[in-house]
C-alpha cells in the first residue's frame, strides 16, 4: 500500500523482538529492478505508484491461471469462458488487496480468492441441480456448436442442424437449450446492486480497455432508469441488440463472446432494469 | 420425431396453463418444438422465446379479470413462413398501460420496443373478453 513519511513510526525505545518486527513492518518497500520478477515490478508499480496499466498487465498475466482454475470446475456443465471471467474477479480483487508488504507470492494469495469466486458462482446461482448432467453437458456442447456453425453456415444454425452436429435428437437439443435459459448466471460483474457481498465496485468496469469500447455515453436511450443497475457491458449489448438491431450472433461476434452467452447476458440485463426499477417504486 | 408442418396449412397447437414461473419452461418448450421443423434459426427461436417471457413475467400485465385472473392460454400457428404466437387473455386495457409504464420506467427499452426488435409483428387485439398479444416471426430462407 501507498506509504507515507508520516505513516512511519519510531521504533525506538520498544522490545529488541517486538523492535525487530517492527522494524520489518516499518522498512520502506524497496522498488523492484529489473532483476525481480515481473509481477512483483507490477504489483509495486499499481499499489505504489498507483498504475492502472500495470494492473491491467497483472490480470493478463494471471488469466493462464484463472483458465486453469476454472477448467477445473467446468465439467460441472458450466461454460468455461463464464467460470474464466467468474474467476477474473477472483483475481481482480486479489491483485487489488494484495499487501505488497507481506511478502508472499501473488498466485499463492490469487488462487484461493479465483477458487472462492468460482465455489460462490455455484453456490449462489449455479446450475439448478434438478438439471440432469447429460443436459447440462449437452448444453456446454450445443454453445460451442453453435458459435461453431454460425461461423461454418454464415448464419445461425437451426434446431436440425444442431441436432446432426451434436448426435442428439431435436427434443434434447430443445431441451438443453431451455436448461441454459433456465439457468441464471451470476452476475460476472456484479457490484453493490448485484449481490456481491462485499460492495465492491465493479472490477470489470474499471478496465479502460473496456470502458473505450463499450463507450455509448451518447446515447441517452441507454441512460434510462433501470439501465443504472447495468455495467458497461450490459448497457452496450442491449444497445446493439435494441436499437442498433444487431441478432445475437452479431453480437457475439461483435464482443467476442458466445451467441448463447449473448442470449443470458440479454436476459440477464433485462432481469436487472426490471428490478431496478422496482425497488425504485 | 418432431412434427413436420404441412405445406401451406396452417396447423394450430394451443396451451393453457397457470400464469405461473414453474410453467414457463414447459411453454418455450412448446414454441421450441413448434419452431423447429421450419428449420427456424436458434437466433430467432431464442428471440421468439424472449419475447413469450418478457410477456408472462410482465407484473402490470394481468390475465383476465381481477375477479378471476384465469390461466395463460397461448396459441400457436405455424405454416411454412411463420410462426404466430397468440398470448392472451389479458385484462382489458392492461396491455397499452404495461407498454406505456414500461417505456416510463425503461427510457426507451420499453416492453413495446423490446417485442417490436425481436419479432417481426406485433399486435394487440380484443378477443372473448379480453385482450390479446399476437406476435409474428418469420422463417428467413436458408442461405
Amino acid at each position: 500500500m501507498n506509504r507515507r513519511p508520516e505513516d512511519i513510526i519510531t521504533t525506538a525505545g520498544l522490545d529488541p523482538v517486538i523492535q525487530a518486527d517492527a522494524e520489518d513492518v516499518n522498512e520502506p518497500i524497496r522498488r523492484p529492478t529489473a532483476d525481480d520478477k515481473v509481477d512483483h515490478q507490477l504489483l509495486y508499480a499499481y499499489h505504489h505508484d498507483g498504475s492502472m496499466k500495470a494492473r491491467e498487465q497483472l490480470i493478463e498475466l494471471y488469466l493462464p491461471l484463472v483458465r486453469s482454475l476454472a477448467r477445473r470446475y467446468s465439467y460441472r456443465g458450466e461454460q468455461l469462458e463464464d467460470l474464466v471471467q467468474v474467476g477474473c474477479i477472483g483475481l481482480i480483487k486479489a491483485i487489488d488487496r494484495f499487501d505488497i508488504e507481506r511478502g508472499v507470492e501473488l498466485t499463492t494469495y490469487a488462487t484461493p480468492n479465483i477458487i472462492g469466486e468460482i465455489k460462490r458462482h455455484f453456490r449462489d446461482k449455479g446450475w439448478a441441480v434438478r438439471v440432469p448432467r447429460g443436459l447440462q453437458e449437452l448444453n456446454v456442447r450445443l454453445s460451442k456448436l453453435i458459435e461453431e456453425l454460425t461461423v461454418q453456415l454464415e448464419r445461425s444454425p437451426n434446431i436440425a442442424e444442431l441436432a446432426k452436429a451434436s448426435g442428439a435428437t431435436e427434443e434434447e437439443v430443445l431441451e438443453a437449450l431451455e436448461t441454459g435459459q433456465a439457468y441464471s448466471s451470476v452476475s460476472l460483474s456484479s457490484g453493490p446492486s448485484g449481490g456481491d457481498d462485499d460492495g465492491d465496485l465493479d472490477p470489470l468496469e474499471s478496465l479502460g480497455s473496456i470502458d473505450e469500447q463499450y463507450a455509448i455515453t451518447e446515447d441517452r436511450a441507454v441512460l434510462g432508469p433501470g439501465f443504472a443497475a447495468l455495467d458497461d457491458r450490459e448497457r452496450f449489448i442491449l444497445h446493439l441488440r435494441f436499437f442498433e438491431g444487431l441478432t445475437q450472433s452479431q453480437i457475439a461476434s461483435r464482443v467476442g463472446i458466445s451467441q448463447m452467452h449473448v442470449s443470458r447476458l440479454i436476459r440477464r440485463s433485462l432481469q436487472k432494469i426490471k428490478d431496478e426499477i422496482g425497488t425504485h417504486e | 420425431m418432431l412434427v413436420e408442418p404441412r405445406g401451406t396449412m396452417t396447423d394450430t397447437v394451443t396451451l393453457s396453463f397457470p400464469r405461473d414461473t414453474r410453467y414457463y419452461a414447459v411453454a418455450r418448450l412448446v414454441v421450441g418444438g413448434m419452431a423447429a421443423p421450419l428449420q427456424m434459426s436458434y437466433d430467432a427461436l431464442d428471440d421468439l422465446q424472449l419475447a413469450l417471457s418478457s410477456l408472462l413475467d410482465h407484473e402490470d400485465l394481468k390475465m383476465g379479470d381481477e375477479a378471476s385472473p384465469g390461466d395463460v392460454s397461448l396459441r400457436l400457428e405455424v405454416d411454412e413462413r411463420q410462426l404466430v404466437a397468440s398470448i392472451g387473455s389479458f385484462a382489458i386495457g392492461s396491455l397499452e398501460r404495461a407498454f406505456e409504464r414500461s417505456t416510463q420506467q425503461g427510457g426507451d427499452l420499453g416492453l413495446r420496443r423490446l417485442l417490436d426488435t425481436i419479432v417481426d409483428d406485433v399486435s394487440v387485439s380484443n378477443d372473448d373478453g379480453g385482450e390479446w398479444v399476437t406476435l409474428t416471426k418469420h422463417v428467413k430462407a436458408l442461405a
